[in-house]
């Protein structure tokens, strides 16, 4: 019996071994020869639907399987033989350092209709004449979804009529309703459902709330945000305080604070003067406006097609993306080349009533892959939801026709798929799994110098926020009203060495001393760019504390610099000496006003350092800023007296919970995107919708300012108005967003007025110290030996040329061979040099 | 008859558990304050509509220059409601919101496709950990006290002392990476049960069931070593019985009523997946997804995982308490 037993353990045993010997010797993978680009992401897609999606990760999928109407391309020298050599391949040596072209894909041909559209549009006749209004897009006619079936101009009105919908009211409707591509009448067939709006008194015409009443009017008074009386109820409590209540209105209404009554009337005329329109409290006055739109049909809205391959939209505002010649220009492919596109058939069947309790209806159309739908260069073959994804060439993709795509498109399929552990992602990357990888900070020592390295600058500017504002510092119970004096916060953004921050804790990130970097471009047919002209060259300088000197020469206090420019090269920020001295001034400050501060001098200054997510670089950054303040600090009467402690459990509310004063520092926090209208991007800072710094009250503080000499109506005039306002000004909203006075926009006044106005907001925003600018956006990432980029330089539109102009090295089973024969870690530590 | 009576009694408590559990979880996570991202280039009003639409907020407020000024949360019994009818009325789970890798899709269906990876990788986890963990305790009792059972209670301590992210990561660098017998992850696709997709998972159930298996070795060791000495094996062997029959035959199944209910409490428990090692092997399992619908409070994952979980929990409860009668007959569950 004994032996039985044995018997079953030896078979069991030798089971379990065969099993170990049998995987190991089928280690090696069968491969299928082709060409095969294999990446990873950390987040997968989940809506590619160019209606619905809200973020980057689903760009992986969006960028392959749309087509653009206009495209950028490298600019070719025809004087070294134009784009293609002899043979047919692509001519390297002829691309223009910097250069770019556009070219017609989707479309073949784009007109300004302006002058001829239907006069339901609403063009005056000044517009008409000016044109860059309407644009008629002509289509490829061989354009095909996937499945080979055509794309005529009617799906693109179809799909228009979608994006629009407001039983669905998607993500990215308001691409069409707001902005530059902004629709006639979109913004009314969107919200025709919304029966009224409360408009501020001055967005509808008047100077003053009287003038307002004199003319007719009702004005209502917001209960809710001016007095707090949301909940508050009648004293029988038969009926609810509404937000919006006329100011003629006597109904009583219990303060749920302290039980006071009160009315709308009564609290109108004890607080006239500051509802009153350019009061601080205007925002709560309202006309209501009624939705004059609720019957508007989407043939009203400028979107149409004109033909079997021809569509018209209407924008809002002028757009001009064509050159005088009839050429394109970089507006055709910045603004125009996309719109969304769905497959109708596959759209409609993926539409779905609203959930229980819903209102909206809802679409899983591009969420699997079931529901995709193509008319790209590559389409959706495979899809596991967290796992992974395959794009394989769209045989029915137009451009693989065209003679301008030869020698391009190589790769066959694209395969991605989510790892997260960054160790296997490095180990994917060195056995040849992986053929691109994100360089960390932990392996940036090894890798950054490596000849497969790239570097690819981003538009991010990212800053260390401080909180400040003084009534919430006082009731954090954390004795740090410090924070809300001048002079510390200056004397932080003056400790901080931005070289060394950088290099200590980011992977290749720029050392930023503006809040804008230099990928923003003023004028970018002739290279403009934002960060590179003298005024903001200047408004930096001043901002770190260097005075111009007679002639071209500058100063920091300690170095006199011969030019200016001399002075912008010398510039790093980083003054610990200055900042010890900050540090004294702001502590007297808080000693002599330390009831002010609500500072107890007995007890420690704590700051909490927010952040999302508790890891290795949120520790290391961490650990930094905490070196930062502890240098700063000694020698100091503040010695030993400021702890900053670590919380990661904001989570995904990190950036709201900030601004509401849960936490004082921010670091690692800021804004990207947008990197033609700088502008734009500018506003982001002071815009009470977007900035981090939720206390200081842009609508409200002023600046008063000369308007820059120069041919125009306002030139030279003084301005007192508030900074919210100057900065939407200079975006031009001035026309659509009423309660901004001037429209100083691109186009509206000379760009150098402009540059010099944008100069002075940067000046004032990192003079406040609130958002100190530490990071410009740049990133590091390898190329596996399988593949290589056209180009070695970086191109501000076409990156290194993108899967299009990848360069196949070898194929996937020669690859695979190679890779098992090689010792890949040990190549790509080699040096570029 | 007793036995049924006790398992519908058992199942009834299950029940009334689960409810109450459930509705702890549904007002515990509604309690946290709504997450709303609102990102550069997106409308605050549709952001703050779809969250309408959802049925988590009401009563939007705007100012006169139409920012959002504020809004109110829907009462948490009215969602629960609105929950409830969804689910029971509709069949319906809800989609996912606030996960990025999952937006726009539907719960129930992801649910169901990350299930199999999970339960399978259990499953060779514990094919492969079971025989081997008790091969091992049988063995080292039976040698108590000699080199082969200081052998492997050195290997055993060595292992249980290794944290699975340990162990993860050397057979991932040593067996993937320099030896390359596996992939570095689980493959993609939905063929399970090809030789090539078994393969892929080996890393993953080799780095869960080392640890178990040295449980399972410790545990039967030391349930066997005080059974062979019961004064019932010495009576086994002088009736002539083999050590070999004693062994298996009376010490082995004494010592299983205590090892059996460890078997498959292990088998639950990794039931719910690795966090660590789905996450290094790139498993679509159900691990992960969990804490991830916490952290970013997707309602409507949370809650049907916490369902799952909940449940999964529960009949592990009552399976084990009603093995131990299949094992032992002496154990009579609910009777008298």
């Amino acid at each position: 019996m004994a032996k039985k037993w044995k018997k079953i353990a030896a078979v069991a045993t030798t089971v379990v071994m065969a099993s170990s010997v049998a995987a190991s010797l089928t280690g090696c993978r069968k491969t299928a020869d082709g060409i095969t680009y294999n990446s990873y992401t950390i987040a997968m897609p989940s809506d590619w639907n160019l209606m619905t999606y809200r973020d980057n990760n689903d760009t992986q999928i969006i960028d392959y399987i749309n087509s653009g109407f206009f495209e950028f391309d490298y600019l070719f020298d025809e004087n070294k033989g134009g784009k293609f050599n002899a043979d047919g391949t692509v001519n390297t040596d002829a691309i223009v350092s910097g250069g770019y072209s556009v070219k017609y894909s989707a479309a073949t041909k784009l007109e300004d209709v302006t002058a001829s559209v239907d006069a339901k549009f609403g063009y005056t006749q000044a517009q008409k004449d000016a044109g860059g209004y309407a644009w008629k897009f002509t289509l490829r006619d061989d354009l095909k979804w996937d499945d080979g079936t055509p794309i005529k101009a009617e799906d693109f009105v179809y799909s228009m009529q979608e994006q629009l919908n407001p039983d669905f009211k998607n993500f990215r409707a308001n691409s069409y309703y707001n902005g530059s591509n902004a629709l006639v009448n979109a913004g009314y067939y969107f919200n025709k459902d919304v029966p009224e709006t409360y408009e501020t008194v001055a967005s509808q015409g008047y100077a003053s709330n009287q003038a307002a009443i004199d003319a007719g009017e009702t004005l209502y008074l917001d209960m809710w945000n001016f007095f707090a009386l949301e909940g508050a109820t009648t004293p029988d409590g038969s009926a609810e305080c509404p937000q919006w209540v006329a100011i003629t209105d006597e109904t009583v209404y219990v303060d749920p604070a302290d039980g006071s009554e009160v009315t709308a009337k009564a609290i109108y005329e004890a607080y006239i003067s500051d509802l009153e329109v350019g009061a601080d409290n205007a925002n709560c006055i309202g006309i209501k406006v009624r939705n004059t739109h609720t019957d508007i049909k989407f043939s009203d809205v400028g979107f149409y097609a004109a033909g079997e391959y021809e569509f018209v939209m209407c924008l809002i505002n002028p757009l001009y993306p064509l050159n005088k010649d009839g050429s394109l220009n970089y507006r055709a492919a910045y603004n125009l080349s996309s719109l969304p596109l769905v497959k109708k058939d596959l759209y409609e069947s993926c539409k779905k009533e609203p959930q229980a309790g819903s209102t909206l209806k809802w679409t899983n159309y591009n969420t699997t892959l079931a529901t995709s739908a193509s008319w790209g260069p590559y389409k959706l073959t495979e899809y596991q939801s967290g796992k992974s994804y395959t794009l394989s060439k769209n045989e029915h993709w137009y451009g693989y026709k065209l003679d301008d795509n030869k020698d391009q498109y190589k790769v066959e399929k694209i395969s991605c798929e989510a790892i997260k552990e960054t160790t296997t992602q490095w180990m994917g990357f060195f056995n040849g799994t992986l053929d691109t990888i994100a360089i960390d900070v932990t392996h940036k020592d090894d890798f950054r110098d490596s000849k497969y390295t790239y570097f690819t600058p981003g538009t991010g500017t990212f800053s260390l926020n401080l909180y400040a504002g003084l009534d919430v510092l006082k009731k954090s119970g954390r004795n740090n009203g410090l924070l809300a004096i001048d002079e510390f916060r200056k004397a932080v953004s003056l400790a901080i060495d931005r070289a060394d921050y950088n290099a200590e804790t980011t992977t290749a990130m720029q050392p930023a001393y503006g809040i804008v970097n230099s990928m923003y471009y003023y004028d970018i047919d002739n290279g403009g760019v934002y960060r590179d002209t003298v005024y903001a060259k200047q408004a930096l300088l001043r901002a770190y504390g260097f005075t111009k000197l007679d002639g071209d020469k500058w100063s920091d206090g300690t170095h006199e610099y011969p030019t200016m420019d001399a002075a912008y090269e010398a510039l790093n920020g980083y003054n610990p000496t200055l900042a010890k001295e900050l540090v004294n001034e702001a502590y007297n400050k808080l000693v002599a006003n330390a009831e002010y501060y609500g500072y107890d001098a007995s007890k420690n200054i704590q700051f909490v350092y927010g952040t999302s997510v508790d890891n290795p670089n949120t520790r290391r950054d961490y650990d930094y800023i905490v070196k930062v303040f502890n240098n700063l600090v000694a020698d100091t009467p503040l010695e030993g007296k400021i702890t900053i402690t670590f919380d990661s459990s904001t989570g995904n509310k990190w950036a709201d919970d900030f601004r509401a004063g849960a936490y004082e520092i921010a670091s690692g926090t800021g804004f990207g995107g947008n990197p033609l209208n700088p502008a734009n991007f500018i506003s982001l800072y002071v815009d009470p919708e977007w900035t981090y710094s939720s206390w200081w009250d842009t609508e409200t503080e002023t600046i008063t300012f000369t308007m820059p000499a120069g041919d125009y109506a306002d030139a030279g005039k003084t301005f007192t108005m508030p900074i919210m306002n100057l900065a939407r000004c200079l975006e031009g909203l001035a026309e659509s967003k009423d309660r901004y006075q001037n429209n100083w926009g691109s186009g509206a006044i000379p760009e150098e007025a402009r540059l010099q106005l944008m100069a002075m907001i940067e000046e004032l925003v990192i003079t406040k110290y609130y958002s100190i600018p530490t990071n410009y956006q740049y990133s590091a990432t390898m190329l596996g030996m399988q593949f290589s980029y056209l180009a070695e330089d970086y191109n501000y539109f076409m990156g290194y040329g993108g899967m299009r102009y990848v360069r196949v090295n070898y194929t996937d089973k020669e690859w695979k061979s190679y890779s098992s024969r090689h010792n890949l870690e040990a190549e790509y530590k080699k040096s570029a040099d | 008859m007793y036995m049924f009576k006790y398992v519908m009694k058992r199942l009834g408590l299950m029940l009334l558990s689960f409810s109450v559990i459930m509705l702890i979880c549904f007002v515990l996570i509604k309690l946290l304050p709504i997450v709303v991202t609102v990102q550069a280039g997106e409308d605050a009003r549709i952001v703050y509509a779809q969250l309408e639409a959802r049925g988590y907020i009401q009563n939007i407020q705007y100012d006169a220059n139409g920012l959002v000024t504020g809004y109110e949360r829907v009462p948490i019994l009215t969602q629960l409601f609105i929950y409830l009818k969804r689910i029971f009325v509709y069949g319906d789970f809800g989609i996912g919101v606030t996960m990025a890798d999952y937006r726009n899709q539907p719960v129930w269906d992801i649910f169901l496709e990350k299930l199999p990876p999970t339960i399978l990788i259990n499953i060779y986890s514990s094919l492969i950990g079971v025989p081997i963990g008790i091969g091992l305790g049988i063995f080292a009792a039976l040698k108590k006290n000699k080199w082969q059972d200081q052998i492997i209670s050195t290997v055993v301590i060595l292992l249980i002392s290794l944290p699975s992210i340990v162990l993860g990561l050397v057979i991932q660098y040593v067996f993937c990476y320099k030896l390359d017998w596996f992939p570095l992850t689980m493959l993609s696709g939905y063929d399970y049960f090809s030789w090539e997709m078994f393969r892929s998972m080996l890393p993953a159930v080799l780095s869960l069931c080392l640890g178990s298996i040295a449980g399972y070795t410790r545990f039967t060791r030391a349930e066997l070593t005080e059974v062979l000495t019961g004064e019932f094996m010495l009576l086994a062997r002088t009736k002539g019985l083999t050590r070999g029959q004693a062994t298996f035959r009376h010490a082995l199944r004494n010592a299983m009523v205590v090892i059996f209910p460890s078997i498959l409490s292990e088998f639950i428990s990794v039931l719910s997946g690795s966090l660590i090692i789905e996450s290094m092997f790139s498993i679509p399992g159900v691990g992960g997804l969990y804490i991830q619908s916490i952290n970013a409070q997707d309602y409507d994952f949370f809650m049907l995982l916490s369902g799952f979980y909940c449940l999964v929990g529960l009949a592990a409860g009552i399976v084990v308490d009603i093995s131990y009668g299949f094992i032992d007959p002496r154990i009579r569950m609910g009777a008298k």
